[in-house]
């Protein structure tokens, strides 16, 4: 590429040249990603056959150099999470400020994330400034009113989290979890990729190959879950970051989570998110607390792997998130 | 063949106006398929289907049925429409006002009961426009003052979008094809898009595969031809559009590269978690 214009393109896949990742881009001039998953909202442009002909293919120089010829919205906060414990309520309910722009769960993070899975060469500092680089495109600013960025991660990014910490050192970040039993049952029920045994890779989450594809699902799923609670109850111990459990919302969204990140929503801005969270059923957002049905639909086998492997660290989530609200 | 043709004869603006006036704000009637549209696009029945008052239906409810048309009410308060359709010496079905408010689009469809081959089409008379509403058929703008007549071949894809402040109105009148209106509209001449790519020389396989990439690398470059290509949804359409600009831009090939390159380019979407 001669001259440098990717005004109104956005990253939309980190694609492999043998061991040298590169950058898709799609064209996308929306002021926001409004889909709960920036996964839908890439299908959606994808219904064009535009989008999907010509699309382009640049280097990770190129990106690096459109970070600096055009740097992004600065994140404002990055949302860490278990799965299936409130998170994307969370994010949908920042997104209606108008000075946000959230991006939830984007698939070409995700992948940047595991580059040096795929190629160990890949420099811990490359690695970081590439990531700055694709949240710089993937936050340009797309109307005038933004100045704040939310990032939510896919959960299992969690096991990442000193990564995104090297990159991004000075930005806050929550952990959102719930009890492990709930977690599991709707985990199980509707499984997202670290629910299936080698979608992503198991050394993620410190299993090897085999172990992972043989032990029952039960045992899979609360080994995996251990894995992301505990990365969450370290990265805390580094600081910059506040504890969120499921019961606590949708009320914390208001009064703790906007707060930490430096946001000070008015009394308008207080009911859009109110309302966003009572009746916006097309976002599937619509929050009903329903930890009373998941804890009865519990298998003794979900029950056990749950006691086993991560009700130990939840306890200890639990006694620090506890602890901190005692002493404010 | 042509896919728009402005008639020789046109109304005018003011009286249009002045008769639009009579209708009132409540009987304006949000437009059947909702599906098409996004914003607000309503419609008054001046003449339709017998029987159905103000339903914006411009057939009967089956396809096979053919109904008795009759002008509504609003026909009967509005003199000067009434002399508009008069102006047309062919049979007519049915006749409305259809409005699309500012900021509304109407997403790109075909209308496939339409067409010459059919014997009945579709005219087009703006009463209330605006210099920001755009009207693409064949991803290809159609600029239509008020008070002109203009014949549109809308079983081809066709899309608008108001992107001005105000509503743009026009008089819809579906009628059939009769000697007349074969005198007024030469509805078998050739467009200048087909004129032009009969012109155009055959290449060789070789040279349209080169042509493709190289015409894929000018679009990178060049958001002029991003622009009139990201609009279309309708496959076929793009799949011409993008063989036109490519023909117009010195790198021929054929509309079949394109489509191949196409299906690769979806194939390689999905299958970018197949690592």
């Amino acid at each position: 590429m001669t001259d440098l214009n990717l005004a109104e393109w956005i990253p939309c896949n980190i694609a492999w040249d043998g061991v040298t990742p590169m950058v898709e881009w799609v064209y996308y001039a929306e002021p926001r990603y409004p889909e709960p998953f920036f996964s839908e909202t890439l299908e959606r442009s994808m219904q064009r056959p535009f989008n999907v002909l010509f699309r382009q293919r640049t280097s990770m120089e190129t990106l690096e150099r459109w970070a600096e010829r055009s740097p992004g919205i600065p994140p404002a906060g990055f949302i860490f999470h278990v799965s299936r414990c409130g998170s994307t309520l969370i994010t949908n309910l920042l997104g209606t400020l108008p000075s946000v722009l959230k991006i939830s769960e984007a698939a070409p993070i995700d992948a940047l994330l595991r580059a040096r899975m795929r190629n160990p060469q890949i420099s811990e500092a490359a690695l970081a400034s590439w990531l700055r680089a694709l949240v710089s495109a993937l936050g340009q600013r797309r109307e005038e009113q933004q100045s704040r960025l939310f990032i939510k991660f896919d959960a299992w990014n969690t096991v990442n989290l000193s990564v995104i910490k090297a990159a991004f050192p000075e930005v806050p970040w929550i952990f959102v979890y719930r009890d492990p039993v709930e977690v599991m049952v709707s985990a199980l029920r509707h499984r997202g990729a670290h629910m299936v045994p080698m979608a992503l890779p198991p050394a993620l989450f410190g299993m090897e190959i085999m172990e992972s594809v043989q032990i029952p699902t039960e045992q899979f799923g609360a080994r995996v879950l251990k894995a992301i609670y505990e990365a969450g109850l370290q990265g805390h111990s580094l600081g910059k970051s506040l504890l969120i459990n499921y019961t606590e919302l949708p009320n914390a969204v208001t009064q703790q989570i906007a707060p930490f990140f430096g946001c000070e929503p008015g009394a308008q801005e207080n009911e859009a998110m109110r309302e966003e969270s009572l009746n916006d059923a097309k976002n599937r957002a619509i929050f009903v607390p329903d930890s009373e049905q998941k804890q009865k639909d519990a298998s003794v086998q979900v029950r056990e792997a749950a006691q086993q492997w991560v009700y130990p660290i939840y306890e200890q989530l639990e006694a620090k998130r506890l602890k901190l609200q005692d002493l404010t | 063949m042509i896919d728009r043709y402005q008639l020789r004869f046109s109304f005018d603006p003011d009286r249009l106006q002045a008769d639009l006036a009579k209708i009132h704000p409540g009987e304006w009637v949000p437009h059947f398929n909702r599906g098409y549209y996004e914003g607000d696009w309503s419609g008054v029945v001046l003449r339709g289907p017998a029987g159905k008052t103000n339903s914006l239906t411009p057939n009967g409810l089956t396809p096979e049925s053919d109904p008795e048309y009759a002008d509504t009410e609003f026909l009967d308060r509005c003199h000067y429409f009434q002399q508009v359709l008069a102006r047309f010496e062919c049979p007519l079905k049915s006749a409305r006002l259809l409005r699309l408010a500012s900021g509304s689009i109407v997403k790109e469809h075909r209308d496939y009961d339409l067409g010459y081959e059919n014997g009945e089409v579709r005219i087009h008379v703006p009463i209330q426009t605006n210099p920001q509403l755009e009207f693409h058929l064949n991803n290809r703008r159609v600029v239509m003052k008020e008070g002109e007549v203009w014949y549109l071949d809308l079983g081809n894809p066709h899309r608008v979008r108001n992107r001005g402040s105000i509503p743009r109105i026009h008089l819809v009148i579906d009628m059939q094809v009769n000697d007349w209106l074969r005198s007024q509209i030469p509805f078998e001449t050739l467009s200048e898009e087909e004129i032009e790519a009969q012109k155009a020389p055959p290449v060789d396989p070789q040279t349209s595969a080169v042509n493709f990439e190289r015409f894929r690398e000018l679009v990178a470059q060049r958001t002029d031809l991003q622009t009139e290509l990201r609009e279309t949804t309708d496959r076929q359409l793009f799949l011409s559009e993008v063989a036109r600009l490519g023909r117009q831009n010195g790198c021929s090939f054929a509309v079949e590269d394109v489509d191949r390159a196409l299906q690769q380019a979806r194939r390689s979407w999905f299958e970018r978690w197949i690592v």
